[in-house]
């Protein structure tokens, strides 16, 4: 079992977007996928078309690892499920103050989550907390998808030396290109010097593209319905990449 | 388990089945996740059955291999399918009401199979349950019946089996048709959800939206050069086939769209019969379409009303509130008539007259070229090409005769004929050039899209003036009508000037050039 979690401190970045598709494309490949939405938003489950359950709360994610299998749900595709984030999900870094071992708290959920699935996908809330903290040590990997602008760099720094600071290994963080309009000269400089050798991001580029946005009317992952777009193939192309370095 | 089954008809069952078998195991057991149910709330039950166990999907598996026979019957196996001697449950078309609980009943004998499999959807549109369906039918047009297996999507187990319920409940493949019903039915005739991606299967109801498949599916094929005779009597008869696939829905009454179609389809081919007419000999012709005019004149009324019906919430809303409870008696009467009418049609579909007028139709139209007229040995493309052009020219005369006087009959004249002129610009698409025709039956669509809203509000200014008719003596209703006939009389005179706006859009020099060149006679 591998768990993937997106994070980035910064919004609008295309977390969702990219777990979202990331996750379709391991469950297409076979792999038994579950989508994690820790954000209260609940984008990842409203692009699946998968609502919370009723009975969810905050807690329900911290109550008992049985109770956590129940709140997963089937989406519409083969081998992928999700984990849809009730609204009550804002107050996790309160209750999550309240536990014993309150970094680590996540980390026996994921692992009794993993016995069922192959592949977990957790997109993350664009907040530095408790949560954040929990999911960096559960999680395997911490895909950062950065636009390549000054404030969403500086984010990635930010990141890198919270890692520092916590004694968390910072290989773990991986960041890529998102949004990535070439029209612009800061982007493309940006994506230069971010794909000089020696330099942590992957090679696979997002670009920014109304495709994407268009999720959010078809309420699907992007590979269901544009395919063949230049976006859908960079997605492509993005879990290719993750495949070969062996982190999906 | 979903428990549909009317207390008699499994008393009915139960009593038919061994003693030995009933000491052996409750039929009344809720355990599979199985729904029976007859279309229609009959079934026809004579003979030697297959007896197929309660709570095992693989009862339908076993269900497409009837090769049991009753004297090797022994004491039935859970989990698998028992073979029984069961005969004469019932004479046959007794009504064992609309299901038969956990049993699944299959008559030995040669039988029709649909296997369908669709996804159920919640009102966000999302799958909650994916179901597989076989339909076994002694003929095609007889009553079937239907085995279900569901397998409710993790998470969804309540919500799906809140929406089964409702299903029985409402009862969108039986009689009933009630609200919930209808959504239901909708939900499921949005066919296989995205969780089952590549499979082949038709969904639900393969019977009847097969025939919603696109003309091209199945079309015979024609070349340039087939002898038009040939070409016309193959599409018809495909049409006709196509139309008759509509029956059961129409019967069932299970989606007025079926009755649409049905209708749709039965036009195409007099159509096609008629502007092609230099292919058959008149009297051939004429009886053929005496035939069409005859099936098509029974469901004239019922479609009448389903399209009121239809109107009913935009009539409601065009008038103020105050106004609107005088709609009420209007469209319960509607409503009483179409009940009238529904069964008049049932009731004709389903008797002989019905199946020897569709049958000498499609018999005719498999007759040999030799009863041909002369134009029917001349080549397709020369008849459509020159059917094509007759048909724009009396377009072009229509528009050049609109001006502010024009009666509504001539918009209504020029929408039959533009729809005349869309028809044959879709017989045969693989002999036209495919850019002209798409570009032409584009402009026709925006054209005729215009044309059918200005016959639409036609239709309820007559309606409405109709309706006023024996209740002069309620003042609610004659406010509602009145207020409603002013709002649309005003809103079909501002859509004149647009109808003939476009419709002179349409015509022009460059088109009229296109026009005569659409049919391929060389390469593409």
């Amino acid at each position: 079992m591998k768990t993937v979690a997106l994070f980035s401190i910064k919004g609008g970045v295309g977390k969702t977007a990219a777990a979202v598709n990331l996750a379709y494309y391991a469950a297409e490949k076979g792999k038994r996928t579950l989508l994690v939405d820790l954000d209260p938003q609940s984008s990842a489950g409203f692009y699946c078309r998968v609502r919370p359950k009723s009975r969810a709360r905050g807690r329900s994610l911290l109550d008992g690892r049985k109770h956590v299998v129940s709140l997963v749900r089937a989406s519409d595709f083969a081998n992928l499920d999700v984990l849809p984030a009730p609204r009550g999900f804002r107050n996790l870094d309160r209750h999550l103050d309240h536990e014993s071992d309150k970094r680590r708290r996540l980390t026996p959920v994921f692992k009794r989550l993993g016995r069922e699935y192959d592949r977990i996908i957790v997109d993350c809330p664009p907040h530095f907390g408790l949560l954040a903290e929990n999911v960096f040590v559960a999680a395997d990997t911490i895909l950062v998808p950065v636009v390549p602008s000054v404030l969403s760099t500086r984010t990635l720094e930010q990141l890198v030396a919270f890692f520092a600071d916590r004694s968390l290994r910072p290989e773990r963080i991986v960041p890529f290109f998102s949004m990535v309009d070439r029209r612009k000269r800061l982007h493309r400089e940006s994506v230069e010097a971010g794909q000089a050798p020696g330099s942590p991001f992957l090679s696979t580029i997002i670009p920014n593209s109304s495709v994407v946005e268009r999720m959010g009317v078809e309420r699907k992952p992007l590979l269901a319905y544009a395919a063949r777009s230049r976006a859908a193939v960079a997605f492509l192309d993005l879990s290719a990449e993750l495949e070969t370095r062996s982190i999906l | 388990m979903i428990w549909t089954a009317g207390m008699a008809a499994q008393h009915q069952l139960i009593q038919a089945i061994p003693a030995r078998w009933k000491a052996k195991r409750n039929v009344r057991e809720r355990c599979a996740p199985i729904i029976l149910d007859t279309y229609d709330g009959t079934l026809f039950a004579r003979g030697t059955f297959l007896i197929a166990y309660p709570g095992d999907p693989t009862t339908l598996e076993a269900l497409g291999v009837p090769s049991f026979r009753a004297e090797t019957a022994e004491r039935p196996v859970p989990g698998e399918p028992v073979p029984a001697a069961v005969t004469a449950i019932v004479e046959s078309c007794h009504p064992l009401a609309r299901s038969l609980g956990d049993w699944t009943l299959l008559d030995h004998g040669e039988i029709y199979e649909v296997r369908q499999n669709f996804a159920i959807l919640n009102e966000d549109e999302k799958t909650v349950c994916h179901c597989r369906a076989r339909t076994f039918r002694r003929t095609p047009h007889s009553k079937g019946v239907t085995g279900w297996a569901c397998s409710q999507l993790r998470g969804y187990e309540d919500e799906a089996e809140q929406l089964l319920v409702s299903i029985a409940i409402g009862s969108p493949f039986g009689r009933e048709h009630g609200d919930t019903g209808r959504t239901i039915s909708r939900s499921i005739s949005r066919g296989i959800g995205p969780g089952t991606v590549g499979t082949t299967a038709p969904p639900i109801e393969a019977s009847y939206l097969l025939a919603r498949a696109p003309l091209a599916d199945g079309v015979p094929a024609v070349e340039r050069d087939t002898p038009a005779f040939t070409a016309v009597s193959l599409l018809a008869h495909h049409i006709v086939t196509r139309a008759d696939r509509y029956r059961d829905g129409v019967v069932d009454d299970r989606d007025p769209e079926a009755l649409h179609q049905f209708r749709v389809n039965l036009r195409r081919a007099r159509s096609l019969i008629s502007l092609l007419k230099s292919v058959f000999e008149p009297s051939f012709r004429r009886t053929i379409g005496s035939e069409l005019r005859e099936i098509m004149s029974v469901t004239n009324r019922l479609r009448d009303l389903d399209v009121h019906l239809h109107d009913e919430a935009m009539l409601r809303g065009a008038i103020p509130n105050m106004l609107v409870p005088g709609f009420t008696r209007v469209f319960k009467r509607l409503r009483e008539e179409r009940e009238r009418e529904r069964e008049r049609v049932r009731g004709y579909l389903r008797s002989d007259q019905y199946m020897s007028s569709i049958d000498t139709v499609k018999s005719l139209l498999m007759t040999s070229e030799a009863e041909g007229a002369n134009g029917g040995a001349k080549p397709i493309a020369f008849t459509l090409q020159r059917a094509i052009r007759r048909r724009y020219q009396a377009i072009s005369a229509t528009v050049a005769s609109l001006n502010e006087h024009s009666e509504p009959e001539q918009l209504h004249d020029l929408r039959v004929s533009c729809k005349k002129l869309r028809y044959l610009l879709e017989f045969f698409p693989t002999l036209l050039r495919s850019k002209g025709a798409k570009e032409t039956v584009r402009d026709l669509k925006k054209l005729q899209n215009l044309l059918g809203a200005y016959n639409d509000l036609s239709v309820q200014e007559a309606f409405l003036l109709n309706q006023v008719d024996g209740m002069r003596d309620d003042t609610n209703v004659a406010m509602a009508i009145g207020a409603a006939y002013a709002q649309k009389a005003g809103e079909r005179e501002d859509l004149a000037e647009k109808c003939m706006a476009a419709a002179r859009s349409f015509c022009s020099i460059a088109r009229g050039e296109r026009i005569a060149h659409l049919v391929l006679w060389g390469k593409r």
